[in-house]
């Protein structure tokens, strides 16, 4: 096949940038921490989790397209995929709860990760997870003519009683892939001479040469009737057979809409538009170029290729890979953190960690097997650089220098309590051990007159023993002794001044004239005690003086 | 709402009508009810309000008295003063007549503020009104007529004494669900070890059932003898016909003996004691039911003890026996009938888990005094007492990292004990901050579970 190529620097290209094995994972690791409960009405995933997962797949433009619309044409494509292949479990079907439902309600529809399916998966080399992801997506993508696709541009066709419902999709897309296999890596083709191509060659790759000349109600049938190029919805737009350039109009129109689907979602192809044309428009020959990447004829040429794991003396571990090797990322992202971008672009995966002591360490804790140096000698296929074996060696002992024993009691005993032994878990002087089942040990212990004290220690602090007992723990007397640290308290001086009243109607008026003058006083009904701050002495005054009509009023 | 912001939502919401019946009736001026924001100021002083209370029915009184206990209400509360315009319909027509009562009688001369809780709920109106008494105006509730008289009056200790013979296999109550009985030579009442906390649970459980007050969905405070409680004082006298009307307000809704009934059964299951005045009983709160005291000499003598009839026991007269006694004995001896008695004997298991200083008490020391073999006991177990601990609820740590050891130490000093030289011990409660600090010192825990 020979085509021709074309420069596209006039053209606007678009390069799918994101990596969908690496963001199914990260929507996998989503759901197997935090979980997902659908919504209740139309089953979709959530806003507020779409936007999380959106945040995590670390691209500004799905976050903002999230908060904007509630949830992202990738997010939904990544949760389909994972349904689709097993790998997680949802209700799919609800339950119409009335009589009068006119859809179905998912309640409590929470998204569960399939342990069986993803077992399976993982045990795939990348370039089989790929080529299963692909396979999915040839199977269930909805028709390219008449649906938009997730990273689609260019506007679907409006169909109505076509002969479309004859053709077997899947093996159309197959022919195209294949046809695409045979294109050199990173050279820009025509579209326009791939269309010519097929309409020379294979002018029946999508509609096939027979047709039923009528269809199903028994009206006649032309190839391409039902497909309209305009949004109107008269008949005039109908595309005749005999017109020169129908093939292009329809299979030329799919073929463009084709490659802006799976093999960009998949980062098989590049594609370049046309600058001019506005988007959603039906116009022909809008994707004007294309070009394969060298990502796609290495998976398709069926060669697999192990990742390539590099340890540098600076403790950063580089992994190379075709595709996103995401067993040697869980072996090496557990050691350490990952320092490169997480997103690899539209070639070969590049990641780049940092081994890091306490990553180490708690590898080491939670698998006591694990040799870390084997291991990354093991993946790298050579030895590891000397100042990385050391300090590893050391790191994983790291591991055993602090042992937290839950679940325990500690016996302390004055004098040796053989009978303890068959619950001893760790002898830790010759006055303390470590037991299990300490109920049963007190019990043994009382009935063989050893008087044994049980202290219940609370949650948040020690139980202080009595003052007779032998002890490592702190005694009853620590509480009185123990001085207290001075705690600062800052003391504001507050000078008073009280005024008692010889009679309660005095009294009340004075009270009566304070309050109006917002004056704040307390006051003491029973000693008829007027108390104010010095500094409100100036309205006492005042009320005085208002008072002074009624009460000739003299202060002592 | 809080009893302030009702007052301050009355103050700024309240119809000037409403406005001047409360000066008038409190006897503010119009200058101080010029302003509604200072208005709550003048409104929680003490201006008028005795004279108001003063004009009060008694019921009025007391149900201020059980309003000033209960908070803010609701209108449907003053159904036991007013009760309603009809016992059907919806809630506006059956609470109309009792809001207008309460408005015009408590809201109206200054005693009760009321205010609209303003909340998310498609209530009525009249549901969301919302009543208060402001604390201020507590002191001047009258209180109930009482008569002072120093006599100790006459306690009742029959049916103490009836349901303790029941260890016995005594007067055996099919109905009560409380059974005092052994297990594994202790004293259990129902499920629950024998403690005077429990007897009193008891003595409340009886007197509810012999009046049959109990009833499903009633709060416990409406309860007529939990009323009648909180209603009698532990010094005063009072006679059954002066609390009637306070036990109708406070139990409303509720079934309600007559109140010489409820306050003889009272008195005949120890919890009042009675005092005749003028021929006439009058009641109050029986002395609290006290633990032993732990510091007074042993006594000479103890009337209910018998040591005599089997060596090594004590025979204990269930007739005499005073139930902090019987207490202290159900902590430190093995509790048994033998013959129709019942016996108190040597229990090593229960010394030693009892207090050094329940093993000191004056009741203890009588023991050892005049049982020998008590005497031995306690001596033995005071002294392997405290030798051997097990320590419960806690985290223990094997630290190989001398200095990590030391910044825990001096990061949690007085929360963690160092055990040895590589162990330490700290509650579970301090777990988060031991993981931050060995984070931060690059360290990780290993776990191990029990």
């Amino acid at each position: 096949m020979q085509l021709q190529t074309l420069d596209p620097k006039d053209l606007t290209i678009f390069a799918n940038e994101r990596d969908i094995l690496r963001d199914l994972y990260i929507y996998l690791d989503y759901i197997e921490q935090r979980g997902i409960k659908r919504m209740t009405r139309s089953n979709e995933i959530p806003k507020s989790d779409a936007i999380k997962i959106a945040k995590l797949l670390g691209d500004s433009e799905l976050v903002k397209i999230a908060q904007e619309s509630g949830g992202t044409a990738w997010g939904n494509l990544l949760d389909q995929l994972a349904h689709q292949l097993a790998l997680i479990d949802y209700d799919t079907k609800g339950t119409y709860i009335g009589y009068s439902s006119s859809a179905p309600t998912f309640t409590d529809n929470y998204v569960t990760i399939n342990k069986v399916g993803l077992k399976k998966f993982n045990a795939l080399t990348p370039a089989a997870q790929e080529k299963k992801i692909l396979e999915n997506l040839l199977v269930h993508t909805a028709r390219e003519l008449e649906y938009y696709g997730v990273l689609s541009t260019l506007a679907s066709l409006r169909t109505y009683d076509t002969h479309l419902d004859q053709v077997k999709f899947r093996a159309v897309r197959q022919f195209l892939l294949d046809l695409l296999k045979k294109c050199a890596p990173d050279v820009w083709y025509s579209t326009a001479a791939l269309v010519a191509y097929l309409k020379t060659n294979h002018p029946y790759f999508l509609l096939p040469e027979n047709l039923p000349a009528k269809n199903r109600w028994g009206s006649p049938m032309t190839r391409y009737k039902g497909i309209r190029e305009t949004y109107d919805y008269s008949n005039e737009d109908e595309i005749l057979e005999d017109a020169g350039n129908a093939f292009e109009r329809v299979e030329g129109r799919y073929v463009e809409r084709f490659l802006e689907n799976i093999p960009l979602i998949l980062r098989f192809v590049e594609v370049a538009y046309d600058p001019h044309v506005e988007n959603n428009q039906l116009g022909l020959d809008q994707l004007k170029a294309f070009r394969v990447t060298a990502r796609f004829l290495r998976l398709m040429s069926g060669k697999e290729s192990t990742p390539k794991v590099t340890v540098q003396p600076n403790f950063e571990v580089v992994v190379e890979s075709d595709f996103y090797p995401v067993g040697v990322i869980q072996k090496i992202g557990a050691l350490g953190e990952q320092m490169s971008s997480p997103n690899s672009g539209h070639g070969a995966y590049i990641g780049i960690f940092q081994l890091k002591k306490a990553a180490v360490a708690a590898a080491q804790v939670k698998n006591p097997d694990l040799d870390v140096i084997a291991l990354l000698k093991n993946l790298s296929g050579r030895d590891l650089p000397s100042n990385v074996q050391i300090e590893l060696d050391e790191w994983a002992g790291h591991a055993d220098q602090f042992t937290l024993y839950e679940g325990f009691a500690l016996l302390e005993s004055v004098n040796e309590v053989p009978e303890a032994d068959e619950f001893t878990v760790e002898r830790i002087s010759p006055s303390l051990r470590l037991v299990r089942n300490s109920g049963q040990l007190f019990s043994m212990l009382e009935a063989l007159g050893c008087v044994p004290l049980r202290v219940w220690h609370q949650t948040g602090e020690l139980a202080l023993i009595a003052e007779t007992a032998v002890s490592l723990f702190p005694k009853e007397s620590a509480a009185d002794t123990a001085p207290l640290p001075a705690r600062p308290v800052k003391v504001r001086r507050v000078v008073t001044v009280s005024y008692q009243f010889p009679d309660a109607e005095a009294f009340e008026s004075i009270q009566k004239m304070l309050a109006e003058l917002h004056c704040p006083f307390h006051v003491d009904s029973a000693t008829r005690t007027v108390s104010l701050q010095q500094k409100e002495q100036d309205k006492f005054d005042e009320a005085v003086q208002h008072l002074q009509d009624s009460y000739a009023i003299e202060i002592e | 709402m809080t009893i302030p912001q009702l007052l301050h939502t009355m103050c700024a919401d309240l119809p000037d009508g409403d406005l001047n019946a409360i000066r008038k009736a409190r006897g503010f001026s119009a200058s101080e009810t010029a302003s509604r924001t200072s208005f709550a100021s003048f409104y929680v002083t003490a201006v008028g309000v005795a004279e108001n209370m003063a004009g009060l029915t008694p019921e009025e009184a007391i149900t201020l008295g059980l309003l000033h206990e209960t908070g803010e209400v609701a209108v449907a509360f003053f159904e036991r003063l007013y009760g309603t315009g009809q016992p059907h319909g919806t809630y506006s027509q059956r609470y109309k007549s009792t809001f207008d009562a309460v408005k015009k009688n408590l809201v109206r001369c200054g005693l009760v503020v009321m205010s609209e809780a303003k909340t998310r709920s498609d209530n009525t109106l009249m549901e969301r009104w919302r009543f208060a008494l402001p604390p201020e105006f507590a002191p001047f509730l009258p209180p109930l007529p009482c008569t002072q008289n120093s006599s100790p009056g006459l306690e009742n200790e029959n049916a103490l004494r009836k349901k303790l013979t029941q260890i016995l296999g005594q007067n055996q109550d099919l109905n009560d669900s409380m059974p005092l009985a052994l297990k594994s030579g202790s004293l259990y009442l129902k499920d629950q070890p024998f403690t005077l906390t429990a007897f009193h649970d008891w003595q409340l459980f009886a007197w509810n059932r012999a009046l049959l007050t109990y009833q499903p969905n009633v709060p416990a405070s409406l309860i007529p003898t939990t009323a009648a409680l909180k209603l009698l004082d532990a010094q005063a006298w009072i006679k059954p016909t002066d609390i009637e009307p306070a036990l109708k307000i406070y139990s409303f809704g509720g079934k309600i003996p007559p109140a010489e009934e409820l306050l003889q059964s009272g008195w005949e299951l120890g919890l009042l004691s009675r005092l005749e005045i003028d021929s006439v009983p009058h009641y109050r709160l029986a002395p609290v039911l006290a633990p032993a005291g732990l510091n007074a000499p042993p006594p000479a003598s103890l009337d209910w003890a018998d040591i005599a009839s089997k060596p090594g026991s004590v025979k204990i007269d269930l007739r005499l026996i005073p139930l902090h006694d019987l207490d202290l004995l159900n902590t430190l001896t093995h509790l048994a009938i033998e013959n129709g008695a019942l016996y108190a004997s040597l229990s090593l298991v229960k010394l030693g888990r009892a207090l050094p200083a329940q093993r000191q008490a004056p009741l203890s020391l009588w023991l050892a005094e005049k049982v020998p073999a008590f005497g031995k006991t306690i001596a033995t177990v005071n002294e392997k007492w405290g030798k051997t601990l097990i320590h419960e609820t806690l985290l223990i740590a094997r630290v190989r990292d001398l200095s990590l050891r030391v910044q825990l130490e001096r990061e949690f000093r007085e929360n963690i004990v160092v055990l040895d030289q590589h162990y330490v011990a700290f509650p579970p409660a301090w777990r988060a901050e031991v993981e931050k600090v060995l984070k931060k010192a690059g360290f990780v825990v290993k776990t191990v579970k029990a």
